[in-house]
């Protein structure tokens, strides 16, 4: 089974480079030389491959939020205001405590961010839960409704006073103390501690999937509902803190974005990272390991293609058509197999007459 | 006299259908010669697993014969989809509707055969026309304007029928359709029936109700296991004759493979009055009471759709739970509104037949199949981890001593075979009951080995001290297994029987038709 889903992923992957390749050539490029400029913007040098490991990072955090929720079958597209909030928090609890140690201020960052996130959350979710309100209008809703609110809170209140007065006034809070910030690994790159907290939440994810009763509930809840419920599975209760537990996690992406690489909230310091963490976890069919290597790709593609369209006339928005054809012809495999049915049947009608 | 010389508008000649499977082929109809003369209103009665829908869908094009052949008009016919059926002259009234809420009646009525203006549009005026015509020239009276979602059930059937007399159909089948009517609305019903023939159409219905055959059929069939057991004149015959025919008369041959105990013990179940309405405001039970006690195999007999599954449902919570009156009590604890999560706590067993819509997880290991519910038990848990070294002991004794056979334990459920699926979800219930077991359909696709060793284990829990409440549509194991059969038709309790009294057997088939209640 696993092999047959690896041969499927890089079939689709081949076509992906395919039709992007077409793509490239109408505009005016050669497609392997631009290829070539993508995978040396990735991987050729040390900087190239910290800088690709320090993008790959939030979208591997990303994913494990979508995953916790998708896995349930429930689709939790709140995860992006989740990353906003969540760094919000996290820049307020590290810009106004003083004299915290490090270990101390990191955690009630964190852990602030996380609250907050599940919070918010806790309206759609118990909608969803409870009311079997469609989760997709509700947690979309609140995302739009998260980001605009974080803007106006700094805008208005948490802004940096240091801002007033330049010639360019941008939404953002003053600067975390030192304490709260997330060390750097290989200075002055950004590639930051939150590498390590990345890896313990795949961890911890791997461990609660496939060794907890909880972690067994929300599996078959999101494979098999009406057996779920017949085996006596609260659906209610763990659709519930599925959501929860995925806004969370997307409120730690947002903590360690902000304490480790941009040191304050910037409004707007989250480019779609949760929507292309679903695509991740997509990628990675909800399963931890595929999921830290699709990460990995998406951060290869997104820093890759920031070099290949400075080398070349290829915009970035290539990049971007290429994750859209994998994720589509991955979940086009879901088409071979009608295909295959079809084919059955056809051989089963002639075998009877 | 007169319908002597009438034709036969459809003739099945030697029609066979045989399900492939490497196992198990199933013969749903063997060797069927049948006629139907035109202009006639002709019943097809049966128990469940007699073969009647399967032969409807494939005069209906559902299905194609494995062999044999179909003439209408004494011209052959090869019909190998509805559209061929419906061209020919052939319509189909299904139990569930194939209507699109959201449209008007007129417009589902021409749906597929639109009537177009010059430009090519739809033509509603036209639509609503043509309803209203023929909705007067059969008598079936409906708005053409109305929404469909705003109707009835009973208004739904009626645009089915209009439906079907649009495109043209000769012969109508029903199957089933008085099941989700009222006496009220059954009599219009067949008022409608009478007018349709009055006009020269053929109705071929399906049922199990013997009293509405008796008011409504020229000719019945009586199927059995796939075969055609009689054809008889309505005025040859009478109900009783029909049960009898219809539940086959050899009910005294089968073998009891449990001998009933001198006392029973407690109480383990008690429903009292249960009374149950669905979502589409049906009345499913109606004052349902029964009880099983330690030692007791209480069998629940009757033709499948008569309010077993909903029985079965309630009691393990899986109903909503808003529209049950009456009560349930689980060892004097009332469990009536208890949802799915706290009665499994209570540790009731519940063996269901339906394996891959509930049973079991399709797309799971063996393996996970075999530990829902036992996951939580205090034994085979470690605060919030699961005991896996625990289960894994746990499931090879289920493998071995169930001798299920199967490539592995982390292979997916769906490679092994239907009798071993069923001996998964045997093994995991048996287990996690402790005192309860309710069963639906528990042999359901199973061979025959497999069902010997699913009967003797649960006369053996029987044996125990276990209380079993056994529903199935299968007349031979609830004889076989019960110590006391109840029977039921149309959401009711119409009778209970010993099987080991003399003349038990005549009683049951008379109930199963709706011909006797009993107390």
């Amino acid at each position: 089974m696993k092999k047959r889903g690896l041969d499927r992923l890089l079939i689709a992957l081949g076509l992906a480079l395919c039709i992007t390749g077409i793509f490239i050539a109408l505009s005016g490029e050669n497609p392997l030389n631009a290829y070539y400029q993508l995978i040396k913007g990735a991987l050729w040098g040390r900087s190239n491959l910290i800088t690709t490991l320090r993008w790959s990072v939030p979208y591997l955090i990303a994913s494990i939020a979508a995953a916790v929720s998708f896995k349930a079958g429930v689709f939790n597209l709140g995860i992006e205001g989740c990353v906003y909030l969540g760094g919000l928090t996290a820049a307020l609890i590290g810009a106004y405590f003083q004299g915290l140690p490090p270990l101390i201020h990191i955690s009630l960052a964190i852990f602030g961010a996380m609250v907050v996130s599940a919070l918010w959350l806790s309206i759609p979710a118990y909608l969803k839960a409870y009311h079997n309100v469609n989760e997709v209008i509700t947690t979309w809703m609140f995302t739009y409704i998260a980001i605009l609110l974080c803007q106006y809170l700094v805008r208005n209140i948490f802004f940096d006073p240091t801002d007033i007065g330049s010639a360019a006034q941008q939404v953002r809070t003053p600067y975390i103390m030192e304490a709260a910030k997330l060390k750097q690994l290989f200075p002055p790159y950004q590639l930051n501690f939150s590498i390590f907290i990345g890896i313990t939440l795949m961890i911890i994810f791997y461990i609660f999937i496939k060794k907890t009763r909880s972690g067994y509930d929300l599996s078959m809840l999101g494979t098999c509902p009406n057996f779920a419920k017949y085996g006596g599975i609260n659906i209610e209760k763990t659709q519930f803190y599925a959501i929860l537990v995925s806004g969370s996690i997307g409120g730690i992406l947002g903590a360690c974005e902000v304490l480790g690489v941009h040191h304050r909230y910037i409004h707007g310091f989250s480019n779609d990272l949760a929507t292309l963490g679903i695509m991740v976890a997509l990628m990675g069919r909800l399963n931890p390991v595929s999921m830290a290597i699709a990460a990995l790709f998406m951060g290869i593609m997104q820093n890759g293609a920031r070099a290949m369209s400075r080398v070349t006339n290829v915009s970035l928005d290539t990049v971007l058509i290429m994750i859209a054809l994998v994720v589509i012809l991955i979940s086009a495999e879901e088409f071979f197999e009608i295909f295959k049915i079809r084919q059955r049947v056809k051989q089963s009608k002639k075998g009877e007459s | 006299m007169g319908d002597v010389m009438k034709k036969n508008i459809l003739e099945l000649k030697n029609i066979s259908k045989i399900f492939p499977h490497p196992e198990n082929p199933v013969v749903a109809n063997n060797k069927v010669n049948m006629e139907i003369r035109e202009g006639e209103i002709h019943a097809i009665i049966g128990e469940n697993g007699a073969g009647k829908s399967t032969l409807m869908n494939l005069l209906y094009g559902n299905l194609t014969p494995t062999e044999g052949s179909i003439f209408f008009r004494g011209e052959k016919v090869e019909i190998d989809n509805p559209g061929t059926a419906i061209s020919t002259g052939i319509g189909m009234v299904h139990q569930h509707f194939n209507l699109i809420p959201s449209f008007t009646v007129a417009e589902n009525l021409v749906f597929g055969f639109e009537p177009t203006n010059k430009c090519g549009l739809v033509d509603l005026k036209r639509a609503k026309k043509i309803t209203r015509e023929i909705s007067e020239k059969n008598k079936l009276f409906i708005d053409p304007e109305k929404k469909v979602k705003d109707c009835v059930l009973s208004e739904k059937q009626k645009i089915e029928i209009l439906k079907i007399l649009f495109y043209g159909a000769e012969v109508l089948i029903f199957d089933e359709p008085t099941a989700v009517l009222t006496p009220q609305k059954t009599k219009e019903l067949f008022n409608v029936f009478f007018e349709l023939k009055k006009k020269g159409k053929t109705i071929i219905f399906i049922t199990h109700k013997l009293k509405e055959v008796m008011d409504v059929a020229d000719r019945i069939t009586v199927m059995r296991k796939g075969e055609i057991v009689n054809v008889v004149g309505k005025a040859s015959t009478s109900k009783e004759e029909l049960a009898s025919m219809m539940v086959g008369r050899d009910i005294k041959l089968i073998k009891r493979k449990i001998k009933n105990p001198e006392n029973f013990g407690k109480d383990i179940l008690r429903i009292n009055n249960l009374s149950y309405q669905d979502d589409y405001n049906i009345k499913r039970l109606s004052n349902v009471s029964l009880s099983v006690k330690s030692g007791e195999i209480v069998g629940i007999a009757g033709v499948g759709g008569n309010g077993q599954k909903e029985l079965i449902e309630s009691i393990a919570g899986l109903n909503n739970k808003k529209n049950i009156s009456g009560s349930i009590e689980y060892n004097n604890i009332d469990i009536t509104h208890y949802n799915s999560t706290k009665i499994r706590n209570h540790k009731i067993g519940y063996i269901t037949g339906d394996r891959f819509s509930k049973g079991v997880c399709g797309s799971s290991s063996v393996y996970e199949n075999l530990i829902m519910g036992i996951h939580n038990d205090d034994a085979y848990r470690k605060g919030i981890f699961i005991n896996h070294n625990k289960l894994d002991e746990l499931t090879n004794s289920f493998i071995e001593d169930y001798e299920i056979k199967l490539p592995s334990k982390d292979s997916i459920i769906t490679s092994l075979s239907g009798g071993n699926v069923q001996k998964c979800i045997f093994a995991r219930e048996i287990f996690n009951a402790k005192e309860l077991i309710i069963t639906e359909e528990p042999t359901r696709g199973v061979d025959i080995g497999a069902i010997e060793f699913i009967h003797e284990q649960l006369i053996s829990k029987s044996k125990d001290g276990y209380g079993v409440l056994l529903v199935s549509t299968d007349l031979d194991e609830i004889i076989s297994l019960s110590t006391k059969i109840l029977v039921i038709y149309c959401g009711r309790i119409v009778g209970i029987v010993n099987p080991e009294e003399e003349g038990f057997e005549n009683k049951i088939a008379l109930m199963m038709g709706g011909v006797e209640s009993v107390g």
